[in-house]
């Protein structure tokens, strides 16, 4: 039954899956045409249309199956005659297994090694995500069609879902008083996506069967409108919440047990890099002990309360006004040991006149993640083309600047999260400084769907300056025989520290319009 | 009994569409389900075909519980509706090659004789037929498996008469060797057929008759008399639609029995100069019933 089934969709919809299928292996075709690199830069814009035209694409092919045999209604030809239902629903999710994922694995697995990786690990990660994709994108697409009668009221759908769901944070965003989410643009901010998919899968579940079984459209459609009222609820959670459940899910919490924060004062404002900073800034010294070799503890997020001589609170917060990855307070190590640093807090401007004269207790608030190092590669600075177990294929290029190395990789699988890039001279030892690309993803579970099974990312880094303004040890004199090194990080815990500062004048650590200070190393 | 209904209720909201329907279709017989538009007819179709469930009450199909008709049931059972959906990409004999498995009994004899016979194109994909084709190709999927019922829900609703000739013509080929429900407004085209009948009105039975039965007990009766004729104040409530124009009064009479009319209507018209009683065709019989019933309320 399921096979006859499977062969009456197929006669209706082969020109469809025929379309999907060449739209997935073109994806696959550019991504793998653009290289590590990615050149063409104008080939990248038609490769991330193709991309979403895949997802697109894959949707209108699940619909148009499901709709083959409409659920809602009385009055179709099917539900008079003798089909098990059971058949029905299996025979629509093999339909789309084979005709959406089986050209998907067929296409990430020939760029995977057309790319030059072993076919094991290739099919390991396309399979994963075509898993991934199964359950987060395809379960749910399959539910809304088991719920609407035609690919246009499935768009509606889809519509109404996206403009609830954007309602709820709109009303998230007021309930804050216009801040943005608690994790948004930290490495939390998986959080939201995890527990949308995590949604989205169980009312898909829940849906389905009951509309297969039951055709309890009524109480599908209270499950499907339940779950996307849900949807914004993260929106209204706090960063702290959040953030004990990141800290319960560190893979090894007691490794940063050891770590402590102190106020350093004998750490000199002048030992500040010149940064150039606003009037309100303060640049407090830390000493930060404790650390392990090869260490970055990145700071998600600082919160500064300021109590005055009576007890009273005179400030409470952020101790950026930034959204991003704490570019306040990155420590980094290859030592271990102990770090000062001048850690940089805006504070508002009326705060800071009120405040900057007279002494008070500070109080601040970290979260914190330690970062290991996981792997370390280096590559010819000069038309390098290697291939690492951590980075994957990479290759780098003077840019047509000439001011900059190119370092590009595809990578099966996700991309490295946190990743230091030097320049250096091993013939004459002579070191560029580090720089971290960073855009953690604190995500127990890395996988990786979009826009194909390979992930991509690259750096640009500096060996001349055009202004003529500073001078790099490793210029482009030394290229030929410079190399690129590369280091990459993971997460490995996220604790918390609270500092008290009991009593401070913060108008003797105030950045002047000229200096400010990132980190001493 | 192959339908029975057993005190059914269905309610959409503070509508009742069924209220306490009760009747049983034997085995065999050709049952006419009569009403008006919105008389409730497509719901109980619906509804023994477990396309909708009832709100209170208890229906069986081939001696099972509708809510838990299984394959097996459904295997024998043919259904024809004026708002049947069809895949419309499929054509004809995609389709009907798509059915052909799921039914162990199909004839495929029996399916090209019909095909022949209702003059479906093969190759026409269903999207493009008309509504008469359509129906005619929900027959065409509807018997060749010679099911033990078949239900067909307003078959020949706006259909022309070439096309109401074939499809009557489809449904002859098979009709005397299964029992057939067929729910109607349109009384003429299958009174030939019709071996039972059931009377709905807004929801409710107003009465289940053998149609042999129902055609000797209701007369349309003729009465000329001596003098200047005029409506009868208190008439029997079994005379409905009476009517006096002349010295000649009609009425129709639905416990008509030869042997007593001439003593009924000495009783209440007195003289009589003479008296026609003619057999009436079951759309007058419906028509009168129902208007009564609207009217005033009346004795089955």
């Amino acid at each position: 039954m399921i096979w006859r089934i499977f062969r009456k969709d197929w006669a209706q919809l082969w020109l469809l899956v025929a379309i999907l299928a060449v739209t997935q292996i073109a994806n696959a075709g550019l991504w793998f045409a653009l290289g590590p690199l990615e050149e063409p830069q104008g080939l990248v814009v038609a490769a991330q249309i193709v991309s979403y035209l895949v997802l697109l694409g894959a949707a209108v092919l699940i619909t148009a199956t499901v709709q083959q045999d409409v659920l809602i209604g009385v009055s179709q030809d099917w539900l008079v005659r003798p089909i098990r239902r059971g058949a029905l629903l299996c025979a629509k999710l093999i339909f789309i297994i084979v005709t959406v994922h089986g050209p998907m694995l067929v296409a990430d697995v020939a760029h995977g090694t057309a790319s030059g990786f072993p076919l094991r690990d290739t099919i390991g990660v396309a399979l994963a995500r075509s898993v991934y994709l199964a359950l987060i994108f395809d379960l749910p697409v399959f539910a809304v069609a088991a719920l609407t009668r035609t690919l246009v009221q499935a768009a509606a759908t889809l519509l109404a879902i996206w403009f609830v769901v954007a309602i709820g944070i709109a009303a998230g965003l007021l309930v804050r008083g216009g801040a943005p989410p608690p994790f948004a643009a930290s490495g939390m901010q998986w959080m939201t996506p995890a527990f949308w998919s995590l949604l989205a899968f169980c009312a898909a579940t829940a849906i389905i069967p009951l509309q297969y079984r039951h055709r309890a459209t009524s109480r599908a459609r209270a499950i499907l409108w339940g779950a996307v009222l849900l949807a914004p609820l993260l929106s209204f959670s706090t960063w702290a919440a959040a953030f004990s459940v990141q800290r319960f899910l560190s893979p090894d919490a007691a490794i940063a047990q050891p770590i402590a924060i102190a106020f350093e004062p004998s750490l000199e404002r002048a030992a500040a890099e010149p940064v150039a900073t606003s009037a309100g800034t303060v640049l407090l010294p830390l000493r930060v002990i404790g650390l392990a070799s090869e260490a970055i503890v990145m700071n998600d997020r600082a919160v500064i309360r300021l109590v005055g001589r009576d007890g009273r609170t005179l400030y409470s917060g952020r101790t950026t006004v930034n959204i991003g990855y704490g570019d306040d307070f990155p420590v980094g190590t290859s030592e271990g040991g102990e770090v000062r640093l001048h850690q940089r807090i805006a504070f508002p401007d009326r705060i800071y006149k009120l405040v900057r004269a007279q002494p008070v207790r500070a109080e601040i608030d970290y979260s914190l993640t330690l970062f290991r190092v996981a792997a370390a590669s280096t590559i010819a600075a000069l038309n390098g083309d290697g291939r690492f177990m951590a980075f994957g294929w990479c290759r780098t290029e003077v840019d047509a600047d000439g001011d900059d190395i190119e370092l590009g990789c595809t990578r099966i699988g996700s991309a490295p999260q946190c990743v230091t890039i030097a320049l250096e001279n091993p013939s004459n030892g002579r070191r560029n400084p580090e720089t971290p690309y960073c855009e953690p993803d604190y995500a127990p579970l890395s996988l990786h769907f979009h826009p194909d099974a390979m992930s991509h990312f690259g750096a640009d880094i500096k060996f001349h300056d055009l202004q003529q303004l500073a001078k790099y040890p490793v210029d482009g004199s030394q290229l030929a025989d410079a190399r690129v090194s590369l280091k990459s990080y993971e997460p490995v815990a996220h604790f918390t520290r609270h500092l008290v500062i009991p009593d401070i004048r913060l108008g003797d650590w105030a950045a002047d319009a000229t200096a400010g200070a990132t980190q001493l190393r | 009994m192959i339908v029975h209904l057993d005190n059914i209720w269905k309610k959409y909201g503070r509508f009742d569409a069924l209220r306490g329907l009760s009747f049983s279709v034997p085995e065999g017989s050709v049952f006419a389900l009569f009403g008006a538009n919105g008389a409730g007819k497509t719901t109980t179709i619906k509804m023994l075909m477990n396309l909708i469930g009832p709100t209170t009450g208890h229906a069986t199909v081939l001696g099972v519980n509708t809510r838990a008709l299984s394959l097996k049931e459904l295997a024998q059972i043919g259904y024809v509706s004026e708002n049947q959906d069809m895949p419309g990409r499929m054509t004809v004999a995609g389709y009907i090659d798509y059915l052909r498995p799921f039914y162990p009994t199909w004839d495929r004899a029996l399916e090209a004789d019909l095909l022949g016979m209702l003059r479906l194109p093969p190759d026409r994909r269903i999207k493009d037929l008309s509504h008469g084709m359509r129906l005619k190709m929900a027959l065409a999927c509807a018997l060749p498996f010679r099911p033990k019922l078949l239900v067909l829900d307003e078959p020949l609703s706006g259909l022309d008469a070439l096309v109401r000739d074939e499809f009557m013509e489809g449904l002859m080929l098979e009709a005397g060797k299964m029992t057939v429900l067929i729910s109607s407004h349109e009384l003429a085209e299958i009174e030939e057929i019709t071996t039972h009948v059931a009377f709905l009105d807004r929801g409710a039975l107003l009465f289940q008759e053998e149609k042999a039965d129902l055609k000797a007990r209701v007369r349309a009766v003729q009465v000329t008399l001596e003098s200047e004729a005029c409506v009868p104040a208190m008439a029997p409530q079994q005379w409905l639609d009476i009517r006096a124009k002349g010295n000649v009064l009609s009425f129709m009479d639905i416990q008509y029995s030869e042997g007593n009319l001439a003593a009924r209507l000495a009783a209440v018209v007195g003289v009589v100069r003479h008296v026609e009683a003619r057999p009436v065709a079951l759309r007058s019989v419906y028509t009168t019933l129902a208007r009564a019933v609207r009217d005033e309320g009346v004795q089955k």
